[in-house]
């Protein structure tokens, strides 16, 4: 057998040295290719970035050189001028709430579906898959109206608990799905012990569920401090608007002094940027995990 | 308001498949046994599980859902809907309406730049990283970045690299491209185009790593002895990489449609749908007519039409990419 496979890892037949350039020539043409979307892709951050630190009038001016002057004012001004530090607050707040929210309504759900068989399951799953194909624009006037009536309506709560409610479909499948693959011994053990269902869950599948939770949480704090559309319908007053809508608002505000504007912009950006380096493995382990669809 | 499907299930404790006929109480006075396992758990406390998650689910997904149906037939008072039945108006005024066909043109569009750009560059940049290339895990953050970022403050980027001298027609002067030069938001047969660049942009990351996830499924054996073969780059991905990461690949069509239909950040921040509707898409006509013209039973008829054409569509595209792998050996 061994010798076998000796034989059959034999060297290539073709010449080598035009095997070797044909390589090489692949080989260069593979890192044009990833260079030059890197800069396709860094192109826009790095201007925005360049000339949030310059004066307005050198933008003009020079758009691509460094600034002549620093001007770190800008970002000082983005801050308390712009109000991206209470903006930042609140989306920070709404991020907060909203994953909590959504941990504590899709690991219930999970719970359930990965553990229990009962009539009408399949039924359920189904009805949570109908969610994947509902688009945003749909429920936005029914959500604005019936939203007064809960007393949700321009309230940063309500808002995290309709982003939390309306990625259960994602997050509910995401973790069903990692539930399944946990063995059956260890809850097991604890029903022995006397364990209710309330027991099981919290002592034994939940922390064994803390990968996919983690993956969970990511995708929704980056969701949840992103999201425009939702927010700008549903919040009304100016005191109470997210990063994400507050940044567009700001556009009419700062027009001739847009600098400011800039720096502001990677304000927004830089914490969800930080986020996703700090956590990349799990957006990663969560898209590969099937989790292709609503990301 | 409808209840959830579970509240009136019955529930039977787990591994009920394995035995079909037990009543509910002869599994819970069974004795823990490696074959048999001991059960726990209740009806009421299936429910009581499962209320939240699914309560507010349907109250904040499927009974808006079901409402925009409902306003987009009934007559309204001043902003008030009532329940008196008004006919299917406003879906015969959906016949009419040029904008829509504007819109959708424009759909098709996005469409277009996903399936046929932003797909096949992200299937070569994930077949790149994936041939050992150095520094992937950098070039993968790269990439992705424009994921994680809010779609409306990228917007506001485009808005200034596009409209203003001092973005992409100021490289285009340092390049000596001048007379490339054009106003780039605002020129019929440009604007329905520079509107949908910026998300088709954003997304190669999300399928690069997406398209990168189901390569690394491929068994490396196949590119080694491919290798040994002498088989060029091109030969690897042609018969190994492509075939393998198929059903991905139709997944990824489905959301490109998908996104394809519901495109409206980018045109609701760049151009506001102007000038002169050219960049409308079917869901700005829809922001529009609710909140900008208040009208709301039209306005929510143009939501449900977008439902509806989203929900077919894509399980046609589904349907159709599914069939093709039966008969149809290769990918392309």
């Amino acid at each position: 057998m061994g010798n076998q496979v000796q034989a059959v890892r034999a060297p290539a037949t073709r010449s080598d040295s035009w095997y070797g350039i044909r390589r090489s020539v692949s080989r260069v043409a593979l890192y044009a290719l990833l260079g030059g979307w890197a800069a396709m892709t860094a192109y826009p951050f790095l201007w925005l970035v360049l000339n949030s630190l310059k004066h307005t009038w050198e933008v003009f001016q020079n758009p691509f050189s460094l600034p002549k002057e620093w001007v770190f004012r800008n970002y000082a001004d983005a801050w308390r001028l712009a109000r991206v530090g209470t903006m930042s607050q609140r989306s920070l707040y709404v991020s907060v709430v909203s994953t909590v929210l959504a941990i504590a309504l899709a690991s219930t759900t999970s719970f359930v579906l990965s553990r229990f068989s009962f009539r009408g399951k399949k039924l359920l799953s189904g009805y949570l898959m109908l969610g994947f194909m509902v688009p945003a624009t749909i429920r936005l006037l029914p959500l604005a109206l019936f939203s007064r009536k809960l007393g949700v309506y321009d309230n940063l709560f309500g808002v995290a608990l309709i982003y939390a409610a309306g990625r259960l479909p994602f997050n509910s499948f995401l973790l069903t799905a990692f539930m399944e693959t946990i063995p059956h011994e260890l809850e097991e053990a604890a029903v022995m012990d006397g364990a209710g269902m309330w027991r099981v869950f919290w002592n034994v599948l939940f922390p064994l569920s803390q990968p996919a939770l983690v993956t969970l949480a990511t995708f929704q704090a980056l969701y949840s401090w992103s999201e425009f559309i939702l927010a700008f319908i549903l919040i009304e007053s100016l005191s109470k608007r997210t990063l994400a809508v507050g940044i567009v608002s700001l556009m009419g505000e700062f027009f001739t002094n847009y600098v400011v504007l800039f720096a502001a912009s990677v304000l927004a950006i830089i914490p969800a940027i930080i986020f996703f380096l700090l956590l990349q493995k799990y957006v990663v382990k969560g898209m590969s995990a099937g989790a292709l669809k609503g990301a | 308001m409808p209840s959830a499907p579970c509240s009136t299930d019955t529930l039977d404790c787990e591994r009920e498949t394995d035995r079909p006929n037990m009543g509910r109480e002869t599994i819970m006075k069974e004795i823990h046994s490696p074959t048999r396992r001991r059960t726990y758990g209740s009806t009421l406390g299936i429910i009581a599980f499962l209320l939240p998650g699914v309560g507010l689910y349907t109250l904040f997904m499927l009974y808006p859902t079901i409402q925009s149906f409902i306003y987009s037939v009934v007559e309204w008072e001043v902003l008030n809907p009532t329940t008196r039945f008004a006919g299917f108006g406003n879906y015969t005024r959906l016949l009419n309406d040029e904008v829509i066909r504007i819109a959708l043109a424009n759909n098709a569009r996005a469409w277009f730049l996903y399936a046929g750009v932003a797909l096949p560059l992200a299937i070569l940049l994930a077949f790149a990283l994936s041939r050992k290339a150095r520094g992937a895990s950098v070039f993968r953050f790269l990439y992705y970045i424009p994921n994680v970022c809010a779609a409306s403050v990228l917007a506001l980027i485009w808005r200034f690299l596009l409209a203003q001298e001092y973005g992409v027609n100021a490289l285009l002067r340092r390049l000596g491209l001048g007379s490339l030069i054009v106003p780039w938001l605002s020129t019929d047969g440009i604007v329905q185009w520079t509107t949908n660049l910026p998300q088709t942009w954003s997304r190669v990351g999300f399928w690069t790593v997406i398209f990168l996830a189901a390569i690394s499924g491929i068994s490396e054996e196949l590119y080694e002895a491919a290798q040994l073969d002498g088989a060029s780059a091109w030969h690897e991905l042609r018969y190994i990489t492509l075939p393998g990461i198929r059903g991905i690949y139709v997944s990824a069509n489905v959301l490109a449609m998908t996104w394809a239909l519901s495109t409206y950040i980018y045109q609701y921040i760049l151009t506001q749908g102007g000038p002169l509707y050219l960049s409308e898409t079917l869901m700005t006509h829809t922001l529009n007519t609710l909140f900008e013209n208040q009208d709301w039973g039209y306005g929510s008829a143009l939501a449900v039409f977008q439902f509806l054409l989203s929900a077919v569509v894509s399980l046609l595209v589904w349907r159709f990419l599914r069939r093709g792998e039966q008969t149809v050996g290769g990918m392309v």
